[in-house]
């Protein structure tokens, strides 16, 4: 633990931008907190909250087949073998849930803790291989913002770029979609491309979180921000905004807690924090429910 | 003579292996209403499903004024269960409302004044207009299925499927349900309506169609409404007891 | 190379081979056993929050008592389950968060908490949070073996003993209510059970294969089964196979083992699957 003035120390360093990657730092968990938060959200909405999770978690075997494959830790094929096994997981659990009367949530339960045994059999193997990939494992699971190369930040700017625009300009069909499917289809709304689109968009932006939240955690980004904005907002643009600020500000006071403490990861730090901005709402939420009845009446 | 409304033939659906719903056929006259009446698991809400194209049939044909289902679609409003809408979801009044014109803007449009003040006129029409800026959970039962009638209307379609609307709601917002009903099928529109309430029946519909699996009557109201008919379709369950107006049922457990 | 080097040999190697195959055989049946049940309450996903939070619970326990001895372990374990259980139910009562997202919420931030607690702390403790999330079969200590067999006759005793009101609250909560049945207590029982079995299980196959642990066997069973106490078979057979299997494959490639085991486990789900589809003669009675 720093003491006081070192922490004070560390906390201008950290803002004032002291070290050069800070930089790319802060943008990063900024980029993380504020992607997670927008697509959570549309998940919250289709009841498929924990989907994030199983995405998070499907991620793992993707990144050790990529390190099996090419050797090394470049970042293109890591993203592709990630988003390939996360967008995998992601049919799985549509198909099982067609397919069989498995109930969806066990449907989700399998998927996921399938993959990251795969992931863990795969992982095993690369340890024992001459290549030894193995020192960035626990970065992998838990996250370390301060190691996030510029290269990775454009890849989450790109990410939320496609992702703002979007959810802007499909904003009606969106919300249509996600309150009232059948009244979406009956519309003319592609709701399967949408669906769809939404599922891939969510595995790239979970892998492209994964180097600042790790795999385990980013389910946290994706949840906590989207369920905290729900108490605070009536309508679909408000949500949506107030997610990607609260995930936005969670991820910079993330990234900062774990500069100012080292060998705290920066994911648990950012999902604390989302998760401290959910109790506060949660509070304020349990003292308004007189209002929202006394306008019912 | 106009293309009917609706018009189904042989349609046959089957969940896991168990048949549903078995070489349903009928036809809809436009400007009618007709209710669907059948017991418990006849298949009511099944029928509406496969007509809307939500699930597939083993085999059947369906048409809406003569066409297919995807060229017929901004002519079909679905007002959906109560129980089927996910009423925590952050929408207002005004936005349920408005999203009846979204078939009509494409993928990317937005809506136009014209589309606005048609959203308004539905929600006057409705006296809904106040609560226009209220959270959808923070609505009585009568003021949600009303919300839902305004969105149908504000679309504008000729033929309303609805879907037991009258479960959950007071007694002073299903008279006004059905005024509007009636009015809207006085101005040419057509409406099919699932409904498990026998004693209001031959009040509220002109048309009635006794549906247990398949067909087993379909016609005017004061026709089909026979104690025969009914106890037919509804197996025996029923006793039904004439009264001076015609035929009072009771349901037997 | 001969059958005899794939299947017999692996057992000449050394005891480690059989209590590894052991342990991972009990953690398979007692998770299967009390996996059914989750599923039917349609809490399959709480278990994926029970797993993550015994981390938080065994550091808690450990900066309290500063040791990590087994009691400290499980009650650190059973005081972060039952407190999610709480927090995860408090929130669903308040009913302006959705159930699933309540979920995660809870878990997400529990675990973070465990994350953090331990690397600024505990490091001396000797918890490894990878070592948490992936277990080690093979080096599970004698003492886990005992406390694994008792839970697993625990589990079953209680399954026997509780078998009417189970049964009935799990298919039925609201009249098991109006029948007297205390399915609030049997409800936290379920919960506590989950969390020290998720402890025990740990050392051996990790804390989120415990999900899969729980899951899987419960899932496949329910594809092939029509009633409780025949589910209740097919899952725990399904646990000890996936064990046994899982440690063939872990040994032929030199893997993880639980990884082997997890993927073993989906392979036969899959299967189960694939063959419950098929449509059996004769269709449905007309």
């Amino acid at each position: 633990m720093p003491s006081w003035s070192e922490a004070v120390e560390r906390t201008v360093v950290f803002f004032t931008l002291g070290y050069d990657f800070l930089g790319w730092t802060i943008a990063g968990a900024a980029l993380v907190g504020l992607i997670c938060g927008v697509l959570g959200s549309l998940l919250y909405l289709r009841r498929l909250a924990l989907l994030g999770d199983a995405l998070g978690h499907a991620a793992l075997p993707g990144v050790a087949g990529a390190f099996l494959i090419t050797g090394h830790k470049a970042l293109a094929p890591l993203v592709i073998g990630a988003t390939a096994t996360a967008l995998l997981a992601a049919l799985t659990i549509t198909w099982i849930t067609r397919v069989s009367r498995t109930r969806p949530d066990a449907a989700l339960g399998i998927a996921l803790s399938a993959f990251f045994g795969l992931g863990a059999v795969l992982f095993s193997i690369l340890q024992a291989s001459p290549s030894g990939a193995q020192s960035g494992l626990n970065h992998i699971l838990f996250g370390n913002a301060a190691a996030i190369t510029p290269g990775e930040v454009g890849l989450l700017a790109g990410i939320a770029a496609v992702t703002l625009a979007g959810v802007t300009l499909l904003y009606r069909p969106l919300q249509l979609a996600s309150f009232d499917p059948v009244g979406a289809k009956l519309a003319g709304v592609p709701t399967g491309v949408l669906h769809y689109g939404l599922m891939t968009l969510s595995a790239l932006a979970i892998v492209a979180s994964v180097q600042s939240a790790g795999v385990v955690l980013v389910a946290g980004m994706i949840i906590t921000p989207a369920a905290a904005a729900r108490l605070l907002t009536r309508r679909l643009h408000a949500m949506l905004a107030a997610a990607a600020g609260i995930g936005a500000v969670s991820g910079v006071l993330g990234a900062w807690l774990s500069f100012l403490m080292p060998g705290v990861s920066s994911g648990p730090a950012m999902v604390l924090c989302a998760a401290l901005v959910y109790g506060v709402a949660f509070a304020l939420r349990l003292r308004r429910p007189r209002a929202a009845a006394e306008a019912a009446a | 003579m106009s293309a009917p409304a609706l018009e189904i033939r042989g349609l046959s659906v089957r969940y896991d292996q168990a048949p549903v719903l078995t070489d349903v056929t009928f036809t809809l006259a436009p400007g009618r209403i007709t209710g669907i009446l059948g017991p418990n698991g006849a298949g009511k809400s099944t029928l509406l499903k496969a007509a809307l194209g939500l699930l597939k049939p083993d085999a059947g044909e369906i048409r809406f004024f003569g066409e297919p289902r995807a060229r017929a679609r901004g002519r079909v409003v679905y007002v959906p269960q109560r129980s089927a809408v996910d009423w925590d979801f952050p929408v207002t009044v005004a936005d349920v409302v408005l999203m009846g014109r979204y078939g009509r803007l494409g993928l990317l449009g937005r809506p136009s004044r014209e589309d606005r003040e048609a959203a308004q006129a539905a929600m006057a029409q409705l006296g809904i207009l106040e609560l226009a800026s209220r959270q959808i959970s923070e609505l009585s039962g009568g003021q949600q299925q009303r919300t839902f009638l305004a969105r149908a209307l504000a679309q504008g379609g000729e033929l309303i499927l609805m879907d037991e609307p009258f479960v959950g709601v007071d007694a002073r917002t299903e008279e006004a349900i059905v005024a509007l009903l009636h009015q809207l099928r006085d101005a040419g529109r057509t409406a099919l309506i699932v409904n498990h309430d026998l004693q209001t029946a031959r009040r509220y519909f002109d048309d009635l169609l006794l549906l247990n699996r398949r067909v087993f009557a379909h016609g005017p109201s004061a026709e089909v409404f026979t104690p025969e008919a009914l106890s037919a379709c509804y197996g025996g369950r029923l006793a039904v007891l004439s009264g001076e107006d015609g035929a009072a049922v009771v349901l037997a457990p | 190379m001969s059958l005899y080097t794939l299947f017999i040999e692996p057992w000449t190697w050394g005891d480690w081979m059989w209590r590894g195959t052991l342990v991972a055989s009990l953690v398979g049946v007692v998770c299967a056993l009390l996996g059914c049940f989750l599923y039917l309450r349609r809490l399959a996903l709480m278990s994926d929050a029970l797993a993550h939070v015994a981390l938080p619970g065994l550091v808690g326990a450990f900066l309290l008592t500063g040791s990590t001895g087994p009691a400290a372990m499980f009650l650190g374990a059973l005081g972060s389950g039952l407190l999610t259980t709480g927090l995860v139910e408090g929130i669903r009562r308040a009913g302006h968060t959705r159930d699933d997202a309540a979920i995660g919420v809870v878990f997400t931030a529990l675990f973070a908490l465990g994350v953090i607690l331990l690397t600024a702390f505990a490091s001396d403790a000797d918890l490894d949070a990878s070592c948490v999330l992936f277990g080690d079969v093979l080096g599970v200590p004698t003492h886990a073996v005992w406390t694994l067999g008792g839970l697993t006759l625990a589990v079953i005793a209680a399954i026997v003993a509780l078998w009417r009101p189970l049964h009935l609250a799990t298919f039925d909560p609201d009249t098991a209510r109006l029948l007297g049945v205390p399915v609030g207590a049997l409800h936290l029982g379920l919960m506590g059970f989950v969390s020290i079995t998720t402890v025990a299980s740990f050392q051996a196959v990790g804390a989120i294969l415990v999900v899969a642990a729980l899951i899987t066997p419960a899932a496949t069973a329910h594809l092939l089964t029509r009633r409780l106490h025949a589910m209740l078979l097919v899952a725990a057979g399904h646990g000890a196979l996936s064990a046994l299997l899982g440690m063939y494959l872990s040994v032929w490639l030199n893997c993880s083992t639980a990884g082997a085991m997890v993927c073993v486990g989906a392979l036969l789900y899959f299967a189960a699957l694939l063959w419950s589809r098929k449509p059996r003669d004769g269709g449905a009675p007309p």
